[in-house]
């Protein structure tokens, strides 16, 4: 009975070409799409996965809270980890690390920057570190041994039997190849491509012996009977009593790791947020609208054009089908059709996957042998199928044989109206996603046109590594006599992200309940005009920096907040030092870490000669860009002999701030463009339909004298009003959905009324090229040719 | 075999009644061959889809091998014709996408007969209307009377007791068409019973009976 149902199904694909393109095409568009989607989606929920122990294991987090603003953390005090793993019974074991950092390693005349740790010998274990070479129990006891991943092995010595060769770190000291792993894979939160025993970064910090230091990370793995929320219950307080009650500020708690990735961030009352949860589910959405469009268009096409299946209908009720037998023909055939868009839609996301990796920025492949995503392929073909055959299914099986079989044509009445419904639904959807889009667009647009404070165009930055810290006066000098240089500023950290504040600031007439939060910030005299930043009020540093060691220049929302009638300039600033610091300047507000919100207070100080930091470099407009960088490059490698010249302009770091929000604008974009092309499909084939349909009229219609516009223009009539309609339901859905999502940033566009008008012409203007051709060839055909054969 | 009292019938739209058929009565016997003829419109075809169980009566009784199968519900009368009773159309009916085996094939497919006995079957019969050679083809490549042969074995294939045939000849011409009429008799002489609807006064010759039709009425019967 089936082979009879697939036979039919397949002669009736292979005898209407048009048709059958029209639904494989537009099927397999949907496919592809929501395939490559959820290929993302499993990365994004498999993170951190690679590890046997993800169920026991977590990092410790840190929460301080001031003027009623709490801060989460995975910075922790160095002595945390060992007195976690001595004091807790529950606690397995603990490791720590340091946060993830680049440094230069050379064999021969090669020289990369890898990305690495500093971690505990315990490190191996918790994360079962998979060793090609040496041992995990003994890697990581040398003080100067490293281990490495295979791929940086390859790097280096293109093989991974190493272990005992030496590589140079920073230009420095020796260090043995003690451990090659395995790498591991890219959705994993903390990679890395070398671990250096910590005992080795330990040296020398003695700060790291202090609990009221955060620097490190430390990971804890859990015994599998402990209970998460006692063990956190346990020790909220574990800093309190670790210091007998001196440090009250640090509370700590167990983050498992199935949340670093998806969720990761928290409100200022410390509750967790969602993080890229939310996305797992707009794209989930987002796949399934994409397939439902996709099966809208075959429910439409399959009961448009149902008066060619009626007589087979009719027919095999008439020798004993019965109405479920037809059923379950009509769904088996769609089931087919929708296996053969799934092959097609294989080779689609197989063309486009380098492309999606590219634009979601991860390394995805199709995993066809995986079992997993087999029967993922063959869910999303029954369910098509299902969804897409059951209505036509249903409409097809209930055609009363004597009617279909007397040759009466059918009233399309309720079907018509469904399928009307269908269209509207389709376009809907893809009106709104158009619109959410330009929105998303223009919303990142608007910020990065935003007036930061700072002119970020023509400046170079690169980082003070090895020896440029001590030579920088030379080094300054030199770089503008190259005369491509117009100034150079210096500070401690990256404009873009000052990851450093304080509480515990004092001045006069502060109210005492009130304590606030401080961003930190080191400059030379030379940061502030390189990056075009502008003084309100007060003076700059001086040349001589060491005359105003004890000197700060503070920012607007600073000044704002200490609330004088008087000049807050020569004010004093209290940080429990012997000097207490002077204001000298208050410099205007400019943006820095949050690109959507205003400024908050902070506090310049000067930059600590033979600290390491960032190198600002102003070029002059009239230069070359090529010839500065090379000019540049030069001077830099001059005084750091041995380090590659490693820059970055500030307005890319600047654009790379919004890379999430690009990813998911470009993305919407593609699905948008998708939906509309394959809701077109759907309306041309509806469209050759009607016009086959109407043939007659036109015919009567033409022999009565009509004209061919207005004849084009009858035919097309219906589905303009499908598409206003759909405007009409799509605008206010996105108002309303884009306005919710504005709102979430402090520092928004507008949502403009004119978006919407563009995104209704746009689609309007697909539909009618869509259905017009169809309409015109309707009506300039020869009316004898549709009349004769009555 | 059949046995109708009083049957009604009628067609509604949203302003207009039509009486089709109006208290006709009517029987067939066991075995007997008859034509039903009358004019357009008369309800020749109306009466026959409803002997044939494919269409519901509004009034009446309708006695089927003596069972009463005027209250029966679709799947009920689906499952008493497709082992009773066969047809045969003017226009054949054929479906396009199946082979002429295919088509042959079909009833015995809904009747759940196994595969090797329907090939069996399927061959005999098509030796039977001399159409075997033509069996992998499809039905636009054969001819109107080839077309009407293979709905002839179609309608058989399951050894019905009922033949209803609904001017089987109005699309042959006169050879073609004098070919299915032999057909239709070999069939009746082995003991099926056939009830046709007829314009052609040579046709309804074959016939034992002719039922004459008007108004939804039967006005006359003529025993051959």
């Amino acid at each position: 009975m089936l082979k009879n149902y697939l036979k039919i199904a397949w002669r009736n694909l292979s005898k209407s070409k048009t048709y059958s393109f029209l639904n494989i095409f537009g099927l397999a568009i949907g496919i592809a799409c929501a395939s490559l989607i959820f290929l993302w989606v499993e990365d994004e929920l498999t993170f951190d996965n690679y590890f046997p122990n993800k169920e026991n294991l977590h990092i410790v987090r840190t929460k301080q809270t001031a003027e009623g603003h709490t801060y989460s953390f995975t910075a922790t005090p160095g002595p945390l980890s060992a007195a976690l793993k001595e004091d807790v019974p529950e606690i397995k074991n603990t490791a720590r690390i340091t946060w993830n950092q680049p440094l230069l390693f050379s064999l021969g005349e090669k020289s990369i920057y890898e990305n690495g740790y500093y971690a505990d010998p315990a490190f191996t274990d918790i994360f079962s570190l998979q060793f090609i070479e040496g041992s995990p129990k003994t890697a990581l006891q040398d003080i100067n041994s490293v281990v490495i991943s295979v791929s940086m092995a390859k790097r280096f010595f293109e093989d991974t039997h190493i272990v005992g060769k030496t590589l140079k770190i920073n230009n420095d000291e020796e260090y043995t190849v003690s451990g090659v792993v395995e790498d591991l894979p890219s959705n994993t939160t903390y990679r890395f491509d070398w671990l250096i025993p910590f005992k080795n970064y330990e040296r020398g910090e003695s700060w790291l012996q202090t609990w009221n230091n955060n620097g490190v990370m430390t990971f804890v793995q859990l015994k599998p009977s402990a209970d998460l929320a006692m063990v956190n219950k346990k020790i909220y307080e574990f800093i309190e009593h670790k210091t007998n009650g001196e440090s009250t500020w640090s509370k700590t708690f167990l983050y498992p790791m199935a949340r670093w990735h998806l969720y990761d961030s928290f409100d200022s009352s410390g509750n967790e947020l969602e993080g890229n949860i939310k996305f797992v589910r707009l794209f989930s959405i987002i796949a399934w609208v994409i397939l439902i469009i996709a099966c809208i268009n075959f429910m439409n096409l399959a009961t448009a054009r149902s008066e060619k299946r009626s007589k087979e209908v009719g027919v095999r009720k008439v020798v004993g089908a019965e109405k479920n037998t037809l059923r379950i023909q009509f769904i088996s055939e769609s089931i087919l059709l929708a296996f053969v868009a799934a092959v097609v839609a294989v080779g689609m996301a197989w063309l486009s996957l380098q492309n999606f990796n590219t634009l979601v920025n991860k390394e995805l492949t199709l995993g066809l042998t995986q079992p997993l995503h087999l029967i993922a392929l063959l869910l999303i073909v029954l369910i098509c199928g299902l969804l897409a055959g059951s209505y036509p299914a249903f409409y097809l099986s209930s055609f009363n044989p004597v009617t279909v079989l007397k040759g009466v044509k059918l009233k399309m009445g309720k079907a018509a109206f469904i399928r009307k419904g269908l269209v509207v639904l389709q376009f809907t959807a893809s009106i709104v996603l158009i619109i959410c889009t330009v929105i998303v667009y223009q919303q990142i647009q608007y910020v990065k046109n935003r007036d930061l404070g700072y002119n970020r165009q023509h400046v170079v930055t690169t980082s003070l590594r090895g020896s440029m810290k001590d030579h920088l006066p030379v080094l300054r000098e030199e770089l503008k006599a190259t005369g491509v240089v117009e100034n150079i500023g210096v500070s401690n950290m990256s404009v873009l992200n000052i990851g450093s504040n304080t509480s515990g600031i004092d001045w006069e007439g502060k109210d005492s309940n009130n304590d606030v939060l401080i961003s930190l910030l080191q400059s030379d005299e030379n940061y502030l005009s390189t990056l075009g930043m502008k003084l309100k009020n007060g003076r700059n540093f001086h040349s001589s920096l060491n005359a105003d060691s004890s000197s700060v220049v503070i920012n607007e929302a600073f000044a704002k907040l200490i609330q004088t009638d008087e000049d807050v300039v020569g004010k004093t600033l209290d940080r429990g030092n012997p000097t207490p610091y002077t204001i000298i300047g208050v410099v205007e507000n400019f943006v820095y870490n949050n690109m959507y919100s205003a400024a908050e207070p902070l506090m310049i100080l000067p930059h600590d000669a033979g600290s390491s930091g960032v190198i600002y470099i102003r070029l002059r407009p009239t230069s070359s860009t090529e010839d500065a960088l090379t000019k540049i490059g030069e001077v830099i490698k001059k005084n750091n002999p041995g380090y590659p010249f490693e820059y970055y302009f500030l307005d890319e770091q600047f654009n790379s701030q919004f890379k999430t929000e690009t990813m998911i604008q470009r993305l919407a974009s593609v699905f948008a463009v998708l939906s509309i092309v394959i809701s077109c499909l759907g309306l041309f084939g509806l469209a050759a339909f009607t016009a086959e349909r109407r043939t007659k009229e036109i015919g009567v219609r033409k022999v009565l004298g009509a004209s061919v516009p207005s004849l084009a223009n009858l035919l097309s009539k219906e589905f303009v009003q499908l598409v206003l309609i759909s405007c009409g339901v799509a605008f206010p859905l996105a108002w309303l959905a884009m306005g919710k999502w504005l709102e979430s940033y402090s520092y928004h566009t507008k949502v403009h009324w004119w978006v919407f008008l563009l995104a209704g012409i746009g689609a309007l203007l697909v539909a009618l090229v869509t259905v017009s051709s169809q309409a015109i060839k309707a009506a300039v055909a020869n009316p004898v040719d549709s009349l004769r054969d009555e | 075999m059949i046995k109708i009292t009083d049957l009604q019938k009628f067609y509604r739209t949203e302003e207009v009644e039509t009486v089709a058929l109006n208290n006709l009565s009517m029987q067939v016997k066991r075995g007997e061959f008859v034509a039903v003829m009358g004019p357009s419109g008369c309800g020749k075809s109306t009466l026959l889809n409803i002997v044939g169980l494919l269409d519901d009566l509004d009034g009446g009784s309708y006695l089927f091998n003596d069972i009463e199968v005027a209250h029966f519900n679709e799947r009920k009368r689906s499952d008493l014709r497709k082992h009773n009773i066969g047809f045969v159309f003017q226009s054949f009916n054929l479906i396009d996408e199946l082979t002429v085996f295919e088509n042959v094939e079909l009833p015995l497919i809904y009747t759940k007969v196994p595969a090797a006995e329907r090939k069996k079957r399927v061959e005999e019969v098509l030796e039977k209307v001399q159409i075997m050679h033509r069996r992998n083809h499809f039905p636009q490549q054969l001819s109107g009377g080839q077309q009407q042969r293979v709905a002839v074995a179609r309608a058989v294939v399951n050894k019905p007791k009922l033949i209803l045939a609904d001017e089987p000849t109005g699309n042959l011409d006169s050879n073609n068409g004098n070919e299915v009429m032999q057909l239709l008799t070999e069939l009746n002489e082995q003991g099926t019973t056939i009830v046709m609807v007829t314009h052609s006064e040579h046709d309804a010759r074959f016939s034992d009976r002719i039922i004459r039709m008007l108004d939804g009425q039967v006005v006359m019967e003529v025993v051959g």
